[in-house]
């Protein structure tokens, strides 16, 4: 290799200089994976924008009446727990050099345990939907509810799909072990699973804590 | 209650008017191809044609609201708006200048492409600067919905991203099916979409400020009628040229033997994938080219180092054909025209469709197709030969049928 | 070595962030008006900030930039094109 592989691009997000050409694979998947999340970024960006216009016909039924936030903070803490735990996923990832090494098991005790959490945020989220269709606010009542539920409802597909694709990847490392193109998939949903927590900071700041302000 | 029917407008001209420039982009790339290779010099001012495009990215983002200035917001906001719009000339023009400043004093010859290049300066610039006259608020409540409108956006679609798509088919065609196109049949298609379009569209200008509205079926003043039949011949002569793009492919795939250029490089091109024989063999290169500057191959030429032989080929490791693509291709479609014509069960079965082959496909093991180097070697090194040892034309004969790919310095120095 | 300093990173990461939630979500809860909704931004940023910076691992260190400014280039857009609809929508809402 002309270049050197001891400085990595992707620090934390990546296999680390003892995976050797995988190493190198995984800098360019990654960046790629980076310019496909920024056009994800793009997409919630303008649910936001629409939302924020809508926000002038926030009542009857608005915020006071919909909001639980106890509910919210609930769903906070399982995604950012399992945030954490994703990062732990790939921080075992960076020991496992292929194969059904050690760390498989640790592996996927992680990812298995992100998935429970996401679940678990998922659970609360729909309870939310169904009972604020319950107290009147169904999408249809008015423009701010469509926005909201459009917004809200995005993210939680996001997290749905970002589930479907962790059981996909446990089950691929217990059928294959841990190759090449299960290293980079988990190094490219670990990306898209931080995402979604961090878009989650922004809907949770200005839907439900500025809404209720 | 309701929301605001205004945002759709809003959100459709903030993903429309970004993509209006990205349509044009890969033209301008072209033009910039046309204006190097076609003059036999570098491309002049390479890095302020970068730093324009990178500022168009980002102003391209600022101007959507110049489509609906008549919409009913303040003043304030439309002439912020009308700003940014005609901002977006500068960049434009620094981009036309350094293709100007590259014909200056090259060995130009007036081809296909070279007739499409000249074309779009005079014709994209009349276009850009009526888009300039548009970018003004006040004027713009005269010729909104206008046929003025009109012909100004294919006053710059059909110069600017047309122009470039055709004079880049006839550029690339050789490299990629190994025989040229027709030169005489080509220029004069070219010059029937130039004067096809100037028929067509110049007219419109003139109707569109007597107050004609675009998308007018049947109209009732008498003004207008010899403008309208002039536009209409126009459309004529531009359907001409459709035929004649035909044509131009249906007759040299018949003399496709006389017009083919197996060395692959037939317009003395400056850029790497001319460093290829025509047809393209799958591996593209044999062996990486290295690159030390811009335009590698009009330097390797330039030093005689381009067909030199090589030692050591490896064997090429390509990855094997896969229909999956294809299939989630077709899933896609399906769940695009189930949600727009609300049949549910068709857009959920290719949705979940779609996703099964795609996790299938994750499971399947990587195929690669080894091309061995000895194989690589024999047709390689078969084509470097032929190439030191032909003699190959200067650019008098670009467009004879001695043209078989490979270029003779012309021993002309540039300023 | 190597792995214990980036769980602490990860670690130091998790705490920061959640400090930033549970201020604005009491902050809300109990005091409400314009320095919880002043705080709630801020925090916000904060965590962001910190999201980027400790699970995501971006910094304007060497090769490490080219992310930054792919983040930072549609955070530009974004900015543009959000406020750009809440002006304009604005706009139009006040006159109506």
């Amino acid at each position: 290799m002309s270049f050197s592989i001891r400085k990595s691009l992707h620090p934390g997000l990546n296999l680390g200089e003892d995976h050797g050409d995988d190493h190198l694979e995984a800098e360019t998947s990654v960046f790629g994976f980076w310019v496909f999340m920024m056009s994800d970024l793009v997409t919630f960006g303008m649910f936001f924008a629409v939302f924020a216009t809508t926000m002038p016909l926030a009542c009857c039924p608005g915020p006071k009446e919909l909001f639980d936030l106890g509910s919210v903070a609930w769903q906070t803490a399982f995604l950012l727990a399992s945030s954490l735990t994703s990062g732990m996923a790939i921080l075992t990832l960076k020991q496992e050099h292929g194969g059904r090494g050690a760390c498989t098991k640790k592996l996927v005790f992680w990812l298995l345990l992100t998935v429970l959490l996401g679940c678990g945020f998922l659970y609360r989220e729909i309870s939310d939907f169904i009972a604020m269709a319950a107290a009147g606010g169904p999408p249809t009542r008015s423009g701010y509810l469509s926005a909201l539920w459009s917004l809200v409802g995005l993210h939680g597909l996001h997290v749905t799909g970002g589930i479907i694709w962790c059981l996909v990847i446990v089950a691929g490392i217990l059928v294959r072990g841990v190759d090449l193109r299960w290293k980079l998939t988990l190094l490219r949903w670990a990306v898209f699973w931080h995402f979604l927590d961090v878009v989650w900071i922004c809907i949770f700041s200005f839907v439900f804590l500025g809404g209720l302000l | 209650m309701g929301g605001n029917l205004m945002n759709f407008i809003n959100l459709f001209w903030m993903f429309g008017h970004p993509e209006v420039y990205i349509l044009v982009l890969p033209a301008f790339g072209v033009m910039s191809e046309i204006a190097s290779t076609y003059s036999g010099k570098r491309l002049y001012g390479y890095t302020s044609i970068v730093a324009a495009t990178m500022c168009i990215a980002v102003l391209s983002f600022t101007v959507w609201l110049h489509h609906f200035f008549t919409m009913g917001q303040s003043a304030t906001v439309n002439a912020a708006f009308g700003v940014a719009t005609m901002l977006i000339a500068i960049p434009t023009g620094v981009k036309i200048y350094d293709w100007l400043a590259t014909l200056w004093g090259g060995r130009i010859r007036f081809t296909a492409p070279m007739i499409y290049l000249c074309g779009f300066f005079v014709l994209f610039t009349i276009g850009g600067l009526s888009g300039v006259i548009l970018a003004s608020p006040t004027l713009d409540y005269q010729l909104h919905n206008s046929q003025f409108l009109v012909a100004h956006f294919h006053n710059v679609i059909i110069p600017g991203v047309l122009f470039g798509i055709l004079a880049g088919i006839h550029i690339w065609f050789p490299k990629i099916y190994g025989f040229r196109l027709m030169e005489s049949l080509s220029r004069i298609t070219a010059f029937l979409w130039a004067i096809g379009f100037i028929l067509a569209f110049m007219p419109l200008y003139q109707t569109g400020l007597m107050g004609m509205t675009r998308r007018t079926v049947a109209y009732e003043d008498p003004d207008l009628v010899p403008w309208m039949i002039v536009s209409g011949i126009g459309s004529l002569i531009l359907g001409l040229a459709f035929l004649s793009i035909l044509l131009t492919i249906f007759v040299s795939v018949l003399n496709r033997k006389k017009l083919m250029v197996p060395f692959g490089d037939p317009w003395d091109g400056r850029t790497l994938e001319w460093w290829t024989p025509a047809p393209t063999p799958e591996w593209n290169f044999a062996v990486l080219p290295k690159v030390e500057c811009r335009d590698a191959f009009a330097d390797a030429k330039e030093k005689g180092t381009a067909y030199q032989p090589i030692e050591k080929y490896d064997d090429i490791e390509m990855p094997a054909n896969t229909y999956y693509g294809f299939i989630i291709m077709i899933m896609a479609s399906g769940l695009g025209f189930g949600l727009v014509w609300h049949m549910w069960w068709l857009a959920i079965a290719s949705l979940l469709g779609a996703i099964a082959t795609a996790i299938i496909y994750a499971f399947l093991p990587q195929k690669h197709n080894i091309i061995p180097a000895a194989e690589v070697r024999e047709i390689d090194e078969a084509w470097r030969r032929a190439a030191r040892e032909g003699r190959g034309v200067t650019r008098d004969d670009e467009c004879n049928a001695a043209n078989k790919g490979l270029a003779r310095p012309d021993n002309i120095t540039n300023p | 070595m190597e792995t214990n300093k980036e769980f602490r990173h990860y670690l130091l990461g998790f705490v920061l962030a959640t400090v930033l939630t549970i201020i604005p979500f009491t902050l809300v809860a109990t005091v409400g008006g314009k320095i919880a909704f002043f705080a709630l931004i801020l925090c916000a940023i904060l965590q962001l900030i910190v999201h980027l910076r400790y699970f995501l691992h971006l910094s304007f260190k060497g090769q490490q930039r080219e992310d930054l400014q792919l983040v930072m280039f549609t955070g530009l857009i974004l900015l543009i094109m959000i406020g750009g609809t809440v002006w304009v929508l604005g706009d139009l809402y006040n006159r109506m």
